[in-house]
């Protein structure tokens, strides 16, 4: 890629039809856009071009997620951890601890949109936040904190109430 | 018309008010963007609809009818007004209930609706008794958190590789080890003894492992953790044998327990049946080292008679034996069919042990040879010539010397991977090494505290254990050489140590009691077993540890304790 087409903008749409700007190196973090600009040579063009179509992602969302992707696409290359045994919670930045400060429905929709853009740090940070919701909470808080309902039959009650025990005893 | 359920609502909210549902009322900019959801089943408002029945059925007002339809027919910024000025016209409690209506808007089941993968992705980012609790919250929960590869990934090798629960009712475990002056103090009473038994019997294999074998395999190691630290032992066994002599080397293997005795001989014994295989009888001398093959084909001893004898596991039947040493085999160490023994005749030897041919003698030591370490390829080796040396295996030369001790080596530790080695001399001190480095310069730290003998290391990543003549137990980092815990408890020379898992490490002690420590922690966790000859005479003079077991040579030297292995259980079913 050359250093023009790294100071190139691009253009997405999203499902509700709003249009944004996004520089190339900034989208460069979704997979998915980069992997498409690449199969289709639209690196090579001087023209912004035709907006991509971001199906199933709002301008609300969308939005969120260019933000996320500007203040990080000069963090360094994360190496692939996925075969390290103990997953860490509690490394998520301050920075972004603000950014996901959002409700349920929203953080919902970020987890979506990373996986559907293939944004792998944004996806991790979202899916943490969410183990982070969980942690430390009590199977009925767990229902009262995401609005479950408990659907297990008596019969399932009591293998539950068996394995606590096994647990316990 | 809320009054009445005004301390229901508090409650409620008292156990809503979770910062989620903080952040969702001043997050403003998401309000419409989340009008996608359109359950609002929640336990609450079934409640609160049976409780009023007004509330029920709202065509029946056509005063609220009214203002319905004239809301409807503003614009969104309208209505947003709206929302706003009503918001402070009406009570306190009417505010609350509004809370309750609108809280849901912004929760999300977030197992049940993001596609499997990406629960499961939630999920891995959560400890193991974490994810116990996910598999109680509901069904769409329970199924996404039993994802059995999402388990195998937290689960050890150690959990992995944990062979079926065990009998060990049998024989000797028929009865338990407590009486004849053994004290176990957390041994369960009959009763709970006899329950235990029905569960070992019965099912082996609980509804758990149906459902996810590898949450099983977790959960059966939390329970093994709980038994070894906290929970009473619920089974033990004496085996008896060597009758006044002393044990002076035990190794295990799978279910085959090894001990060789000064009277001359070794004894074979399954761990599980609870008695003897066989009697390796033939050296003439006491023996001193033994050592089971990895393959656990070959059981091989080192005695006085200055021989070494490789014997056969499945019959007890002599192999080979091996002569060349011309004095006491005091120790060895193997890797694959590859043995070396060091000897009090300052030299060492590799052998074949299936050919029963000597391969090299390692010729080098001033003094006798103590200790012996070896990883297949290099060989090192600790002497009464205050030295630790690294030998080629295959060339048998010497490529390195290790100065710095001022007395006898006793015992090594060798880490291959990071070139590490660490040494126990009479000099009280402990020395970690890295050979790599060039001569004179690969002692790295210097573990100095102790006041006698060191008789027993282990190392997990940076963190040496070391227990010592001088009853204590010390915890040290590796690089900086700091003493992180000096743990007193025992009240005479501590004998051997063995760890279970990363935490817990069990000491022997010639006060005759056997205890744990987390180490982590730095704490004393409990007494294991208590001699009532302990102070007299009665030792425990060492410890051999699997996962689900713990065994301890015990004697004395002055006939007041019988010469026996008390064997401890720490196995569990699965869930």
């Amino acid at each position: 890629m050359t250093d023009a087409a790294q100071e190139r903008s691009i253009k997405l749409l999203s499902s509700d039809n709003e249009t944004f700007q996004v520089p190339r190196n900034v989208i460069r973090l979704s997979n998915t856009i980069n992997t498409l600009l690449q199969d289709l040579g639209l690196d090579d063009e001087e023209d912004a071009g035709d907006a991509i179509p971001v199906q199933n992602v709002t301008s609300t969302i969308l939005k969120k997620v260019i933000a996320w992707c500007q203040h990080h696409h000069e963090d360094p290359v994360a190496a692939d951890d996925s075969d390290s045994r103990e997953k860490r919670t509690d490394d998520i930045s301050s920075w972004d601890v603000e950014f996901l400060k959002v409700d349920q429905g929203t953080l919902f929709e970020l987890i979506l949109a990373a996986n559907y853009l293939d944004i792998k740090g944004l996806l991790d940070v979202s899916c943490k936040t969410v183990a982070n919701m969980i942690k430390g909470k009590s199977p009925e808080e767990i229902r009262r904190t995401f609005n479950i309902k408990n659907d297990f039959t008596p019969e399932e009650e009591e293998q539950i109430r068996k394995e606590n025990a096994w647990c316990e005893d | 018309m809320w009054s009445g359920d005004d301390v229901n609502m508090d409650d409620e909210m008292s156990g809503n008010s979770n910062d989620s549902g903080e952040a969702a009322m001043e997050d403003d900019d998401q309000s419409c963007s989340s009008s996608s959801v359109t359950k609002l089943s929640t336990q609450f408002q079934l409640e609160l609809n049976a409780s009023s029945p007004s509330h029920n059925n709202p065509q029946s007002n056509p005063k609220v009818d009214n203002l319905v339809q004239l809301f409807k027919e503003l614009s969104e910024s309208e209505q947003c007004e709206t929302f706003t000025r009503l918001l402070y016209e009406t009570s306190m409690s009417n505010i609350r209930h509004l809370r309750h209506l609108i809280e849901p808007f912004f929760q999300r089941d977030f197992l049940s609706c993001l596609p499997i993968e990406l629960g499961v992705q939630i999920v891995s980012h959560l400890e193991g008794t974490e994810r116990i609790k996910l598999s109680h919250v509901s069904q769409n929960w329970k199924l996404v958190s039993e994802v059995d590869s999402n388990w195998r990934s937290i689960c050890s090798k150690t959990v992995l590789s944990l062979p079926d629960p065990s009998n060990r009712i049998y024989g000797a475990w028929a009865a338990t080890a407590v009486g004849q002056g053994v004290n176990i103090p957390d041994h369960c009473v009959m009763d709970n003894f006899s329950v235990t038994r029905m569960d070992k019997m019965l099912s082996k294999h609980g509804s758990v492992f149906a459902r996810a074998p590898d949450k099983a395999r977790f959960m059966r190691m939390l329970k093994i953790e709980k038994n070894w630290r906290e929970k009473p032992i619920r089974g033990s066994c004496v085996l008896k044998g060597h009758e006044d002599h002393v044990i002076t080397c035990m190794q295990i293997h799978d279910d085959l327990l090894v001990t060789g005795s000064d009277d001359n001989t070794l004894k074979v014994w399954s761990i599980d049946k609870g008695d003897v295989l066989f009697n390796l009888v033939g050296h003439t001398g006491g023996v001193w080292t033994s050592q089971i093959s990895s393959c656990g084909r070959f059981i091989i001893s080192g005695s006085t008679d200055r021989t070494v004898k490789v014997w056969s596991s499945s019959d007890g039947s002599l192999v080979h034996t091996l002569q060349g040493h011309t004095s006491t085999v005091r120790c060895m160490a193997m890797c694959k069919n590859i043995l070396v023994t060091g000897s009090r005749d300052t030299t060492l030897r590799t052998w074949d042990v299936e050919r029963g041919t000597c391969l090299s003698v390692l010729v080098g030591h001033q003094a006798a040879v103590r200790c012996v370490q070896f990883d297949g390829c290099l060989v090192v080796s600790g002497g009464y010539d205050f030295t630790v040396k690294i030998w080629s295996a295959k060339s048998g030369n010497c490529l390195k010397t290790l100065n710095g001790h001022t007395n006898r080596v006793y015992s090594l530790l060798f880490d291959r991977e990071r070139a590490i080695v660490a040494s126990g001399s009479l000099d009280t001190s402990i020395r970690v090494w890295d050979f790599r480095r060039e001569d004179g310069k690969e002692c790295i730290s210097l573990l100095q505290g102790h006041t006698s003998l060191t008789s027993g290391m282990q190392l997990r990543g940076d963190i040496l254990v070391s227990c010592n003549a001088d009853s204590t137990v010390r915890v040290w980092n590796i690089y900086d050489g700091s003493c992180l815990f000096h743990l007193h408890g025992h009240r005479s020379a501590i004998t051997s140590l063995q760890f279970f898992g990363d935490q817990i490490v069990a000491t022997s002690s010639d006060d005759g009691t056997v205890k744990l420590w987390d180490i982590k922690k730095g704490q004393f966790i409990r007494d294991l077993v208590t001699l009532e000859s302990g102070g007299n005479g009665g030792c425990i003079w060492r410890l051999c540890a699997t996962p689900t077991l713990l065994a301890c040579a015990v004697g004395s030297r002055n006939n007041t304790e019988e010469t026996k292995i008390i064997l401890l259980d720490f196995d569990s079913v699965y869930p």
